[in-house]
């Protein structure tokens, strides 16, 4: 800003000067050819002083402010942080207590968060959430009885895509997970209830692991999968994967590194188990076809630069390319946008089945799109 | 014949109509001249920079420091497992002299607890309410002519302190919960300090105090790696703190300069082993019965990095803590006194 302000000085002094010394110069004639000077118009110099001035204001502005700053103002005025729900946002604005059965009441007030104050309520875990397209927490507790010793805490995160909230709920699936019924992805742990459903992904902790709290907040789960909008909660590449010793509720979707490969993005997974081994099948869709053989390229030579080896596939295995790498096997293979495959086998024979059933599940219609081929699981 | 600038009849010449060139004397001339005025300002800018930013002398006045609480003698450490925390708290302190060897008649006792979350305590993302409850009766039992128990919570304070069990626990045994208010706090600087420079600080409660205890269960943090007595500080900064998680791994070691405790109580009993610092399943925790108490804040949790399986180079503010002088990476150098109890 200073050398702005002193720049434009010295240029309109320097043409002043010049202007003085060009009164008292040598006429233009001058054998020595002094060259004439430019004079400034009006506008040119109402412009430059209307320049000074403006930045003479921008400074005196940030030395102000800079004066008053005072990390300590958010907490001596004590502004809420607590955001108004938004309105246009995927899912309606509700209470959550509406959901809830008469064993219990609420706890305080509802909770609601948005992206710019959700490390208020969870602190560091908030970016597991924010790095997945979160858009808004809804949180309330209820009790069970007087005291404060059985009690629940209900968190319904708005994720704003089917996919954003499977993604969160696969990859923070619990260990001793207990697949219920209530909606596609649900579980229950020994205090716990999880659930994605639609844009919704829905976490229950409880004080103390007891069957009546699980009862509840099983309840508040079945109500929420009932009243939420049920058009979003498919996710139709999971039905792409073979049923033939995929393990329940194995179903993954990473949103960023897959495998280790930093340009390996929104992959999917299912984990199979065979003959005590223990591998994924993967999809992602790559938006193109050329993407997605750019993809297939790029994750094969990150492979090979990682020690593997190319090796044949059987016959009728078209476009498929097989890795040996650290004593696993890895198959990989484009169909349109997608890029699918087999990660870290050890049997190449279960990688061929298994990556020959999936390409049979993936079928191309004349028009490009994608459909699930019915009757080859 | 070329027009002059000023022609005869005095009228000013119009732009365009005049012959551009300079010479290149005129244009070194020129160019010097702005170089100079280019570095004369730059000059000016760096003598005038300054990175604390702009404080009021009413500011500077205001700015609180805190003494340093640890006690004469080398550190010790001592780590004692089994299931009962009033049973492993009591023989941990017991190794290392009782608590008669920090607490003394009269004294005014400051314990610093984790009670960020409204959360249960089967969940551990919080101090123990039976570690607080045995520590403040300790604490009292030795003369301490006041305890309080003190956290600047991330949820609500009234909330995680009803909710963890912490108030009820301590006022049951005689210790006073202070929730924290806007005007306990005051603005800190750490000496040569580049993240806590003239923040918020929970100062209020400890005007008066000699002694200063930590207490902080052994968990996972999805950004630190780890939290635990060092990280435990934390909640003793106000403003919006979670800007620092930026650079979490050093401000935790800046807050290890800042804060000297007595001694550090590091629960170990049920670990958080994964999805910190909140947890919310059992399926988290491991059973690591395991308390660890400590007057070395930085061996404490090189110990507790142990419990959560870690290598300490997934967890950088230890070693930050550590080169900064702050204790020792190599626990065993201080010879912990070992025992168990059933």
């Amino acid at each position: 800003m200073c050398t702005l302000i002193l720049g434009t000085l010295h240029t309109s002094m320097a043409e002043r000067n010049e202007l003085k010394i060009e009164t008292s110069s040598q006429p233009s004639s001058h054998p020595f050819g002094r060259p004439f000077r430019r004079v400034p118009s009006k506008l040119e110099s109402f412009i430059s002083l209307a320049i000074i001035i403006a930045l003479v204001f921008v400074g005196a502005a940030v030395l102000l402010k800079q004066s008053r700053f005072d990390p300590t103002w958010i907490i001596s005025t004590g502004k809420a942080t607590i955001m108004k729900p938004a309105s246009g946002n995927s899912g309606a604005s509700f209470e959550l207590k509406r959901f809830a059965p008469p064993t219990v009441s609420p706890l305080g007030p509802e909770e609601i968060f948005g992206p710019e104050n959700l490390s208020d309520k969870i602190d560091g875990r908030a970016e597991l959430y924010l790095a997945v397209g979160f858009v808004r927490l809804q949180a309330q507790r209820f009790g069970m009885g007087r005291d404060l010793k059985s009690w629940f805490e209900v968190f319904d995160y708005d994720m704003g895509t089917a996919l954003n909230a499977f993604s969160v709920y696969s990859v923070q699936r619990r260990s001793g997970a207990n697949p219920v019924k209530i909606a596609r992805f649900s579980y229950d742990t020994s205090n716990g209830f999880y659930m994605a459903h639609g844009v919704h992904y829905i976490e229950m902790v409880a004080s103390e692991p007891t069957p009546d709290l699980i009862q509840a907040m099983t309840a508040i789960g079945k109500n929420l999968a009932g009243s939420l909008p049920a058009s979003q909660a498919t996710i139709p590449e999971l039905d792409l994967f073979p049923k033939e010793n995929l393990q329940p509720g194995s179903y993954a979707f990473t949103v960023s590194d897959a495998f280790g490969f930093s340009g390996l993005d929104n992959v999917m997974t299912a984990r199979y188990v065979a003959n005590g081994h223990e591998f994924l099948a993967f999809l992602s869709n790559r938006k193109s076809q050329a993407l997605a053989e750019r993809m297939v390229r790029d994750y094969v030579d990150f492979l090979i630069q990682s020690g593997g080896t190319m090796i044949e596939v059987k016959d009728g295995l078209p476009g498929v390319k097989a890795v040996d790498i650290l004593g696993f096997f890895e198959l990989v293979f484009t169909l349109g946008p997608y890029i699918a495959g087999v990660h870290e086998v050890k049997n190449l024979k279960e990688a061929e089945v298994l990556a020959q059933t999936l390409r049979a599940n993936i079928l191309m219609t004349n028009d490009g799109s994608m459909v699930v081929k019915k009757g080859k699981r | 014949m070329r027009p002059s600038t000023k022609d005869t009849s005095g009228e000013k010449a119009t732009s365009g109509d005049i012959d551009r060139t300079i010479s290149r004397r005129q244009f070194f001339i020129r160019s010097m001249k702005a170089a100079g005025a280019l570095a004369a300002t730059c000059a000016l800018g760096f003598g005038l920079y300054d990175e604390a930013g702009p404080q009021s002398a009413e500011q500077a006045e205001d700015e609180v420091s805190i003494p340093n609480f640890a006690l004469p003698g080398g550190h010790r450490l001592s780590i004692v497992t089994g299931s009962d925390r009033g049973k492993t708290l009591g023989r941990a302190l017991e190794a290392l002299g009782g608590i008669g060897a920090f607490v003394a008649p009269r004294d005014r006792v400051l314990i610093k607890v984790n009670a960020a979350f409204a959360s249960p305590p089967i969940l551990s993302a919080t101090t123990h309410p039976d570690l607080v409850a045995h520590l403040s009766r300790l604490c009292l039992k030795a003369g301490a002519a006041s305890v309080v128990i003190v956290d600047n919570p991330i949820n609500d304070a009234m909330s995680c302190f009803a909710l963890t069990g912490i108030g009820k626990a301590a006022e049951s045994e005689g210790a006073r919960v202070v929730i924290a208010s806007p005007r306990q706090f005051r603005p800190i600087s750490l000496a040569k300090g580049k993240l806590i420079r003239h923040w918020p600080f929970l100062y209020a409660p400890f005007e008066g105090v000699n002694k200063l205890i930590g207490v902080a269960p052994v968990k996972d943090h999805h950004r630190s790696g780890a939290s635990m007595t060092m990280k435990n500080w934390y909640g003793l900064l106000g403003g919006r703190r979670n800007i620092f998680h930026q650079d979490i791994h050093n401000l935790i070691m800046e807050l290890a300069m800042l804060v000297s405790p007595t001694f550090v109580v590091l629960d170990g009993t049920t670990t958080m082993m994964t999805n910190g610092p909140t947890g919310g399943a059992l399926e988290d925790l491991k059973e690591t019965n395991t308390m660890i108490v400590s007057t070395d804040q930085v061996a404490a949790d090189a110990v507790g990095a142990g419990l959560l399986e870690r290598p300490l180079s997934e967890i950088a503010y230890i070693s930050k803590a550590a080169a900064a002088g702050v204790g020792s990476l190599d626990y065993e150098a201080l010879r912990p006194v070992r025992d168990h109890v059933i």
